[in-house]
Order: C-alpha cells, then structure tokens, then sequence
C-alpha cells in the first residue's frame, strides 16, 4: 500500500509532477536524471517509500528505514536565488522549513537546526539535507526526515546518532501530512531567498549563538564562540584573533568543541 | 623540502623527463604540481603567434625548488599563447573538490577536453554542493587549485585553452 497521497501533493502544493517509488538507489540521483533529460514538470517531486542508496555529503550514506520521509525536490532558475553567491542559503532555507514543521509534529521536545543542513532532536539526527545543483539551471533539494520509522531497526552503530518522531512520541504520524508541511514551508523559504531578504530577522535557533565552536579549516583547528548568523548564512565567530565568518569549513559546537 | 633520496621525490630527473614528454604529448603549456610542501611548475614558452615571427625556441621554467630540471631547455615544441587562455573561476566562497566524491576520479584532468556543460569541479559551501560548468569549449591545461582548498569568489580554478 503506498504511503503517500500523491494527488494530494500536487493539489496542495507548488509541486506540479510527483515520480513515486516504491524503492530508489537515492531520490537525488533519480532527481539529478530528470534534470538531464529536461522532460520534468518543476518543481518535480522525487519520492521513495524506501531509498537503497540514500546519500549524505561525500561517501556518507543516508539510511532510510521503512516510514521514513525521503523526497528530492528539483527546481529551475526561477526557484533559485538570483545570485549564484546564494546558492549554498539553500541548505540553511531547506532546514528552517524542516525545523519549523517537525516542531508542529513534535509538541514538548526541541528541534534544532544544527549548522548547516542537519535537524536535530537533543543532538541526535531527526533529518539531514543535501542540495546538489549547478548555481545556474537546476537545484536538487535532498531531504530525509525519520518519522514513522524507528531507529532499533536501524545499524547498531546508527542507532545512539539519530532519533524518529515515532522514537519520540510513540505514535505514527500522516507522512503525506508533514510532507505537504514542508513543501508549503519551503516553498515560502525558496521565494524569500530569491527576493534577497536575506536571514538577518531569522529565529536565533539557526545556530547555538554565545555557544563555543571548533572549526577545522586548512590553518588547522582554531575554538571560538559562536556570535551569530550573517545575512548571507555565514556564521560569525568570535575567535582570539578577532571576529571571523565561516561559510565552509566543518564547525563542531557544543561540549565538543571546548 | 623533500628528501632526495626518496622514492616519491617529484624532482627527480626521470619523472621530469617524463613530465616534459608528457607535455609534449599533449601539447600543454603549463604544468603545475604539489606534493606535500614542495611544487614545481613547467611551463612551455612557444614561438609567438604573430604571423611570420620566427619559431622561438620552447623553454621550460621551473619553480624555484625545482631548479634542478633536465636540460630539457633545448626541447621545442608548439605552445599555446598565454592570451587566448580562459580561466574558469569560481561563483562562490567555499570549498574545491575535484571529484563527485572521495572516492570518484577527477570530473577533469589535465589534457582533457570540455565542453560549455561539462562539470569541472564542485565548490562546496555550508554543504551545499554546486556543480561548476566549464561555460567554454577548450583543453584544460592547467588545475590551480588543489582537492579540498578553500576558494574564494572569482578565484581561478582551471586554465582553458578554447583553441586546444
């Protein structure tokens, strides 16, 4: 029995074609091939009820346990900021949507933006996000949120790292339901990066501010304290040697970074 | 530096030789490789393209620690003109990776010949993954950056030649 009401999706949503599987190696990949052929209604909704290849950044992997949320959204320049500067507040936009709905369906527990692209519930993984795109033609919108899935089916070493709202409540929830959430939410997200208003008024959940952070860049590893969030999405450190910005490097926050 | 008598050591005579012929076969201008703290540079100077100027003879130069180079001086080769090369330069601050992943060879190498599609590299910010398109038709002849550096807007991250 499927899992989710496409017709619904599309009804409620600006998604405008719906490609449901059953099982996909990775709803990005399968993403990134309909923007190849260029045939694709956009938005276009990629969507699995399980992923067999779920990726993550580099060779991670994503695990998708069955009642998990795995969709790829692919958008074209219209959705996309108009400066390729920009490109990467996607991550950060796909994130606040997520955030902001998971904490509608998770009433009582805090769901947190870990900077970047990971959801987090009590520094466990409740979602993580990947966006691949080329800045210029087409943007994959990669999310996987743990929901009805439960994360004792999951590999023993996944299983202290991550969490699921069924973990959390007990309950299962309509998976089309905080679906449509999302996409409504990031649909908002997409058209206020594109009208270039920036994340200066965004809630201060993006980032622990006042908080201590290690970063890892090529100088080697350097500690601070987390001051903020810029317009563009860097994030402000406070470091001995003065303030600094951080758009790539790997930030660590939190009791592990003093 | 690196220790002569090491068997990676990218100074010896041999594998510049090497190199050289490697350039030549593949009609490049300029080379430019690191290893660890120590890089070295060849570069193929040409006979100039103005019309009817005489061939000057092909010259390799060679970054300072790598000053040792073979008398490869007296090699002679067509090169291409510095002007007509394009760079291609990155839309962003982030992070330069040469490779889908970790894993995956190169999306280009030296030598190889790309169209305005083919994906060059990914710049890589707040994990976000942007794939750079070469936006020109032409040879690369040269990486300047290496895998995992930081980048900044506007930063040359290959050399083109749209004639090669």
């Amino acid at each position: 029995m499927p899992q989710f009401d496409v017709s619904r999706i599309v009804r409620e949503t600006f998604v405008r074609q719906v490609d449901y599987h059953p099982v996909v190696d990775s709803t990005n990949t399968k993403a990134a091939e309909w923007a190849k052929c260029g045939k694709a209604l956009l938005p276009l909704l990629v969507l699995a009820d399980r992923q067999t290849a779920g990726r993550g950044r580099g060779t991670n992997r994503w695990w998708t346990g069955e009642g998990s949320l795995a969709f790829s959204l692919l958008i074209d320049e219209s959705w996309m900021p108009r400066s390729s500067c920009q490109f990467p507040m996607l991550g950060l936009a796909t994130g606040i949507a997520v955030v902001e709905v998971m904490q509608r369906f998770l009433q009582g527990h805090c769901v947190d933006l870990l900077w970047p692209n990971d959801v987090v519930v009590a520094d466990r993984k409740l979602g993580g996000i990947l966006v691949e795109g080329d800045s210029r033609r087409f943007t994959v919108i990669g999310v996987g949120v743990n929901v009805n899935n439960s994360l004792r089916d999951a590999p023993a070493d996944l299983q202290p790292l991550a969490v699921s709202v069924l973990d959390l409540t007990g309950l299962k929830d309509d998976l089309t339901g905080i679906l449509i959430g999302i996409l409504r939410r990031l649909e908002i997200e997409l058209k206020v990066l594109r009208d270039d208003k920036g994340f200066k008024h965004r809630p201060p959940y993006c980032l622990p501010q006042n908080e201590p952070v290690q970063i890892s860049g090529e100088e080697g590893i350097s500690t601070g304290i987390c001051r903020g969030i810029r317009s563009d999405g860097a994030i402000v450190v406070e470091t001995a040697d003065g303030m600094r910005s951080v758009h790539a490097r790997s930030i660590q926050f939190g009791s592990a970074a003093q | 530096m690196s220790n002569p008598s090491s068997p990676q050591d990218i100074f010896d005579v041999r594998k510049i030789r090497r190199l050289v012929e490697l350039m030549k076969e593949h009609e490049l201008s300029e080379l430019d490789l690191q290893q660890g703290e120590v890089r070295i540079q060849l570069r193929r100077a040409g006979p100039a393209v103005t019309a009817g100027a005489p061939p000057a003879p092909g010259t390799y130069t060679a970054a300072p620690a790598a000053a040792a180079a073979p008398p490869a001086a007296a090699e002679s080769a067509p090169a291409a003109d510095d002007s007509r090369m394009v760079l291609i330069k990155s839309p962003m601050v982030g992070t330069f990776y040469a490779a889908p992943d970790p894993e995956a060879p190169a999306f280009v190498k030296v030598g190889d010949h790309v169209g305005p599609e083919t994906t060059v590299c990914i710049v890589e910010a707040m994990k976000v993954f942007n794939q750079i398109p070469a936006e020109v038709s032409g040879k690369i002849v040269a990486v300047l950056v290496e895998n995992g550096q930081s980048v900044e807007f506007g930063q040359s991250l290959f050399r083109v030649d749209p004639q090669g």
